[in-house]
């Protein structure tokens, strides 16, 4: 069993298949022969019984009356039939009344016997028959047989019987050599294809069965399970490529802060400096403006650094009533000159009763930061007439800010999963994101009860629109 | 000395050699059981006789005459119990359905033949030429052994029928008319 197990599919089959045929064959063959030759030896048996009822029959005066020369001439009578070899009348005293011997040679001296009946011994079928008349026992008659031409009959049965087992056997072998390949050949190939992705790690490989059956589900399955591996394995690559780059990021996030955080004091410093040569020096007016020029450029790198730690401090989580200008005030220094760079032009638009909601407020800056940014990062780099457009207001029950711009848009196959992670339409690597952007805002806007919507189109722009829910207090007034 | 049983006869029934007589009688006696089975008697012949009898009957003076007593008490001919008369009047002799004329008859032959004549008997004889005279078996020794003369004319003449087996064991005989 051992031995069977480890041999390949197609021997497997082959095995199995001529197995069976084989043990089938063998049973009706067997069956067969059996059969025929028991059913010969019965007809022969009920042949020779008669033969020997009929001479009884007749023989029965002469037994009675003791007529030897008629019970001879009885018995002659079987020399028609070559197969007898001898004959025997006795009378019910077992006394022989007459005795037929083909071949006077044979060895066959049978008497008297008991019991009718017959027998098959080696070479010869013997029949006993006890002679009635009137049912009171007269005599007995003795026949024997020959059984030479049976069993030739019977050799020639096996002959012929064997020949077309054997026969059989063979086509059934060619037959099982050719179909069992319909089998194993697609298996053979699949575990030659497992063996070869595993080995080459190569996933884009892929197998050809087209049948419906068991083995074609397997093999679809398989190719299936192959392309979800290759996808899987790009996704991984891509995540990793990502975490990778967030990390890098978020390093260079660390390193912006804390680089901010040791400018802080020099730039105080200046300030400082700047204010008192402004206070106490005996300068000229011109040279008094320079000053106040320089003190409020230090002014504003403190702003900016003090928002880039506002924007990199990690989020306090608790909500308050804020508003959008307020944060877009706050953000703008940070933006601004680079959108000044860029020429693109920004545009302001507060409704006067946009209300307050109720956010974390670094979320919410975080929020419009992201917003503005990727705004700004739409318009292309030769586009000259960029422009960029905030608009806040109030819409039934919510406050509303929208943010639009006039760059190269969203195409629409994106646009539906521009909210999910990992999605960014950056393709080179240095402006590589995160692509977490949209999904985190996207997050931390549900998280508040509102949603954004973005409507855009390739080449058309964007705008972003974010609803969130208005806060139970006062309406902001300009 | 037993009766021998109807169908053994004594070994080889020859009895040349021994001579003896009683030997001879019962050989005798067994071959005229015998024939009964070989005999078929027309209805009618059982019609007119008292239930159930077989008549054996013999004329003459014989030593079979004892044997075919002592047949009668042990057997049936026909399922019939045998009644065994020896030498009966003449005019009953064609009430008897078996009738062994013994050699000692001859000359009466023809008359007891022609007081029978009609009636359904079957006549067994044991002398030379009684075949040819008329009667239906007629038993002889020849080489050793027992054998008998058929007058199928003369059986058949009786209503009695032969079965062909009997027959042909027999020396089939013309009768003189």
């Amino acid at each position: 069993m051992i031995y069977f197990s480890k041999q390949n599919i197609r021997k497997k089959l082959l095995t199995i298949v001529m197995s069976i045929v084989m043990v089938s064959l063998l049973l009706v063959g067997g069956v067969l022969v059996y059969w025929d030759i028991n059913v010969t030896r019965e007809e022969l048996v009920i042949e020779v019984t008669t033969l020997a009822e009929v001479l009884g029959d007749n023989s029965r005066a002469a037994i009675i009356f003791d007529d030897k020369k008629r019970g001879e001439q009885i018995l002659l009578s079987l020399k028609r039939i070559p197969q007898v070899n001898f004959a025997r009348l006795v009378d019910a005293k077992d006394r022989i009344l007459a005795t037929y011997f083909k071949n006077p040679t044979l060895s066959h001296d049978k008497n008297g016997f008991i019991e009718e009946g017959f027998t098959f011994e080696k070479d010869y079928l013997e029949v006993r028959k006890i002679i009635y008349l009137d049912e009171v026992l007269v005599g007995k008659i003795l026949i024997l047989y020959s059984l030479k031409i049976l069993h030739e009959k019977n050799r020639n049965i096996i002959f012929v019987i064997g020949s077309v087992l054997l026969f059989t056997f063979v086509v059934a072998y060619c037959i099982t050599l050719k179909l069992s390949k319909v089998i194993s050949d697609p298996i053979v190939a699949l575990s030659a294809l497992t063996k070869k992705v595993s080995e080459t790690d190569d996933f884009s490989l892929r197998g050809d069965h087209r049948a419906s059956d068991e083995i074609g589900v397997l093999y679809r399955a398989f190719n299936d399970l192959l392309t979800q591996i290759q996808n899987n394995r790009i996704e991984l690559h891509k995540t990793h490529q990502q975490l990778l780059h967030s990390e890098k990021l978020s390093a260079t996030g660390k390193l912006a802060a804390s680089l901010a955080h040791e400018l802080r004091n020099p730039i105080c410093g200046i300030r400082n400096v700047l204010e008192i040569l402004y206070e106490r020096g005996s300068l000229s007016e011109s040279h008094k403006n320079h000053l106040l020029m320089a003190i409020k450029e230090s002014d504003r790198v403190t702003n900016l650094i003090n928002n880039l730690n506002d924007f990199n401090r990690p989020s306090t989580e608790k909500r308050e009533q804020v508003d959008f200008q307020t944060v877009i005030y706050e953000i703008l220094p940070m933006v601004k000159s680079r959108l000044d760079e860029r020429k693109i032009m920004l545009n302001l638009n507060y409704a006067k009763n946009t209300p307050s909601v109720r956010f974390v407020p670094d979320q919410l800056k975080q929020v419009i930061w992201n917003l503005l940014t990727n705004a700004e990062e739409s318009i292309a780099k030769n586009q000259e007439n960029g422009a960029i457009t905030i608009i806040t207001e109030r819409v039934g029950p919510n406050a509303v800010i929208q943010v639009q711009d006039n760059g190269v848009g969203i195409s629409e196959e994106i646009i539906n999963d521009i909210f999910d992670p990992f999605i960014t339409t950056k393709t080179e690597l240095k402006d590589l994101g995160l692509g977490l952007g949209l999904s985190i805002i996207h997050g931390i806007v549900e998280s508040h009860g509102g949603k954004i919507v973005v409507t855009s189109g390739v080449a058309e722009g964007s705008i972003f629109k974010v609803i969130l829910p208005a806060d139970q207090g006062e309406e902001y007034e300009q | 000395m037993a009766l021998l049983l109807f169908i053994s006869v004594p070994s080889g029934s020859s009895f040349a050699q021994e001579g003896n007589a009683t030997r001879e009688a019962q050989v005798k006696t067994a071959f005229i059981y015998n024939f009964s089975k070989f005999t078929t008697w027309p209805d009618r012949a059982f019609q007119t006789l008292p239930n159930n009898l077989f008549p054996v009957c013999l004329v003459g003076s014989d030593p079979l005459g004892k044997l075919l007593g002592q047949l009668a008490k042990s057997k049936t001919i026909t399922d019939r119990t045998i009644l065994f008369q020896s030498n009966p009047p003449q005019h009953e002799l064609g009430n008897c359905r078996i009738l062994y004329i013994s050699s000692s008859e001859s000359s009466r032959l023809d008359k007891i033949l022609k007081s029978i004549a009609g009636h359904p008997v079957l006549t067994v004889g044991n002398s030379r030429g009684y075949a040819k005279r008329g009667v239906g078996i007629n038993l002889f020794e020849k080489g050793g052994r027992l054998r008998f003369e058929i007058n199928h004319q003369a059986i058949l003449k009786s209503g009695l029928t032969l079965s062909s087996e009997l027959l042909v064991l027999g020396v089939l005989v013309k009768g003189e008319n």
